[in-house]
């Protein structure tokens, strides 16, 4: 069955380099905040056990973490943070949600695309706006394109406004 | 309310806060005015003259009424003060007719009973006056308050709040995405530019949605 709403086109280069941009913002304040209070508590519990240098196995983790962000996003809301501000999402190449196992080949394309100088993100320039992990892992990134809400208590106001203003001419 | 162990009637109240509620508005309308009409006559702002037209006479005669109404009274002073003494005169001849002492003194009678039903009116006023400013002052904050309290607890003035804000939050989020979209297909058409491509169609289809 296919909808009223018209079918959004694929997003372009600039709006998702700007979702990355801030997910990867989001990602460093968590990173940061994370490494600071473990760092607090490591130094109140240095004094009771043997330090241990927590900085460190947070930046282990740290790429795990990443990943599961990413994977948790994209296969149940279907966007990120950054990509819901900007109003994306990423879609199966059939339609639907991504499965899990797409999730997952999806982030491995980021490190496919990446590894030669980020060329695999620059295809998304490309006519068919697919960068190499969407080719991966069969997957599109569109616009997100919301029906209008209905503003009822507003269009009542006016209403009532609109009777008052006719009532008194 | 109590006054004299009496308790006042509903109308009376009703009288007595419309008449301090305008007192006490209209004072405060004057204050505030006065502050702007200071500040805007130091801050030296000239307009530009408009043509004159048949409003400005009605305008200009409102406000040189009371200033002529005062230099006519004043004319007329002197003219009144003669009437007066040539009607005192008429009425000493009057006296002296048989039965006018009599006439005189029920006259007479009745002016001091005026009087003092008068200066007895003008006491109940002025009390009045003063209840009914106590009254506005003590009513208007506690009903501002409650006016204010009545509309945040109103469903629909919060539906109407929240649809605002959202509507203020969705266009701004909306101007971003546009604009990104915008800078997306620039950077489209720049690249096809460069490699001497086609370029790119502005809206692709991409899948028929569920």
């Amino acid at each position: 069955m296919t909808s009223a709403l018209p079918i959004p086109p694929r997003a372009g280069f600039v709006t998702r380099l700007a979702a990355f941009v801030i997910d990867a913002l989001l990602l460093g304040v968590a990173l940061r905040l994370t490494q600071w209070m473990l760092e607090g508590m490591a130094r109140n519990l240095g004094r009771l056990a043997p330090p241990i240098n927590l900085s460190a196995v947070v930046l282990a983790v740290w790429p795990f973490v990443i990943v599961a962000y990413l994977v948790v996003f994209w296969s149940t809301l279907g966007q990120t943070p950054g990509k819901w501000l900007l109003g994306l999402r990423v879609v199966s190449i059939g339609g639907g949600p991504l499965r899990l196992s797409q999730a997952l080949l999806r982030v491995a394309g980021y490190i496919l695309s990446a590894l030669p100088c980020y060329l695999g993100f620059l295809w998304v320039l490309g006519p068919e706006r697919r960068a190499w992990h969407d080719r991966l892992a069969g997957t599109e990134v569109l616009y997100v394109i919301k029906p209008e809400k209905r503003h009822e208590a507003t269009k009542r106001l006016r209403q009532r406004l609109s009777a008052a203003t006719a009532a008194r001419t | 309310m109590e006054q004299g162990g009496e308790q006042v009637s509903s109308g009376r109240l009703v009288l007595r806060f419309v008449l301090g509620t305008a007192e006490v508005a209209g004072e405060r309308l004057v204050a505030a005015l006065r502050v702007f009409d200071e500040r805007r006559s130091s801050s030296g702002e000239a307009l530009a003259w408009p043509a004159a037209a048949p409003r400005h006479v009605l305008v200009g005669a409102l406000s040189s009424a009371p200033a002529g109404l005062q230099r006519a009274m004043a004319r007329a002073r002197p003219l009144a003060e003669r009437t007066g003494r040539v009607a005192g005169r008429g009425l000493r001849s009057l006296a002296r007719l048989p039965g006018a002492g009599r006439l005189q003194a029920a006259s007479q009678e009745a002016w001091t009973r005026a009087r003092t039903q008068l200066g007895r009116w003008a006491a109940a006023g002025l009390q009045e006056e003063m209840a009914s400013r106590s009254l506005a002052r003590a009513a208007l904050p506690d009903l501002f308050e409650l006016g204010m309290a009545r509309l945040a607890d109103s469903p629909e003035l919060q539906e109407l709040l929240q649809e605002q804000t959202e509507g203020l939050t969705s266009a701004a989020m909306n101007r971003l995405r546009a604009y990104s979209q915008g800078a997306d297909q620039a950077a489209q058409g720049m690249v096809s530019r460069l490699l001497g491509r086609q370029p790119a169609r502005r809206h692709r289809p991409a899948l028929s949605r569920p």
